[in-house]
């Protein structure tokens, strides 16, 4: 089957295809699932060679479980957004030194932010409140609304109940716009 | 009140989506060369599990032990065939009477 043709298989059709040696349906996998693996570890980590890596990481995990998939379980997306979730969470906690539990919430932006505002790069500053947010909120939020994932498969993905992603999201959100709009209404953004 | 649709917010996760890093080739390439090395892997022929002949070897001590069984089996074979002069003599003036007797009882009747 041409590369094209592929665009109407799922992406579990494809991981059988996969499985069954057809090297074509890699690719498709790739070309699909890849971006929007390395734009959540991008997010999560902050380091582009750092989420190159994990997303290189991810996808050969998905390649290594493709004979074994069991349909109608998981789809390949949220099972891989599951898996850089954790390679990224593993990666924090080394370049920490210290559980996730213990980080302590920061309370105020920092200037970096303004400068990011002043320099009207809205993505750079979202993405310097999203780093000071804690990490649960800092992922359902990337998930929820830059990755644009329904509720239920952000639950799935982070092993948590759908109430939990909203509480989440909600107060991720709050953060974020405390963060953001003192410093948004000083410039004049709002103008 | 913020509602969805006018959350000053959403401005800048429209702007992340828009920045949204891409795979560059070089990433593409190395997740593809992973994928050709997983799939090699699972071409390459499997081990085959031990079948009668491996436990046959296993029980006659491997192929030493076969080849001295093979030796012995020939020579039987070229001796029935071809038996050397001396057997033939040891198998003429050698008889052995098991009942000696026997004979003669069967002519009395």
């Amino acid at each position: 089957m041409p590369l094209d043709a592929m665009s109407d298989v799922s992406d579990t059709g494809l991981l059988v295809r996969f499985a069954n040696g057809d090297r074509l349906a890699a690719v498709a996998l790739t070309q699909r699932l890849s971006p929007r693996a390395l734009g959540f570890a991008t997010r999560m980590l902050g380091d582009a060679a750092e989420a190159e890596d994990v997303t290189q990481d991810a996808m050969l995990r998905l390649w290594k479980i493709a004979p074994e998939w069991r349909q109608g379980e998981a789809e390949p997306a949220t099972w891989l957004y599951r898996v850089v979730r954790n390679l990224c969470i593993d990666r924090l906690r080394k370049a920490r030194g210290v559980g996730l539990d213990q980080i302590a919430e920061p309370e105020d932006g920092t200037p970096s932010v303004e400068a990011a505002l002043i320099a009207q790069d809205r993505a750079a500053a979202l993405q310097l409140a999203l780093n000071q947010l804690p990490d649960r909120q800092h992922e359902a939020v990337i998930l929820r609304h830059i990755e644009g994932l329904a509720n239920p498969e952000i639950a799935q993905i982070m092993e948590i109940s759908t109430e939990a992603v909203e509480s989440l999201t909600a107060r991720g959100k709050r953060a974020l716009s405390a963060a953001l709009s003192p410093k948004r209404e000083e410039l004049g953004y709002d103008d | 009140m913020t509602t969805e649709q006018n959350d000053p917010l959403d401005a800048y996760f429209d702007a992340a989506r828009a920045k949204a890093p891409q795979p560059s080739g070089a990433l593409q390439a190395r997740i593809l060369t992973d994928a050709d090395a997983v799939l090699a892997s699972a071409g390459a022929p499997a081990k085959a599990p031990p079948g009668r002949l491996h436990a046959f070897l296993a029980a006659v001590g491997g192929w030493p032990a076969m080849a001295g069984l093979a030796t012995a089996t020939l020579a039987g074979v070229w001796i029935g065939i071809s038996p050397p002069a001396m057997v033939e003599t040891l198998i003429e003036t050698q008889t052995v009477e098991y009942l000696p007797g026997f004979d003669a009882l069967l002519e009395e009747g």
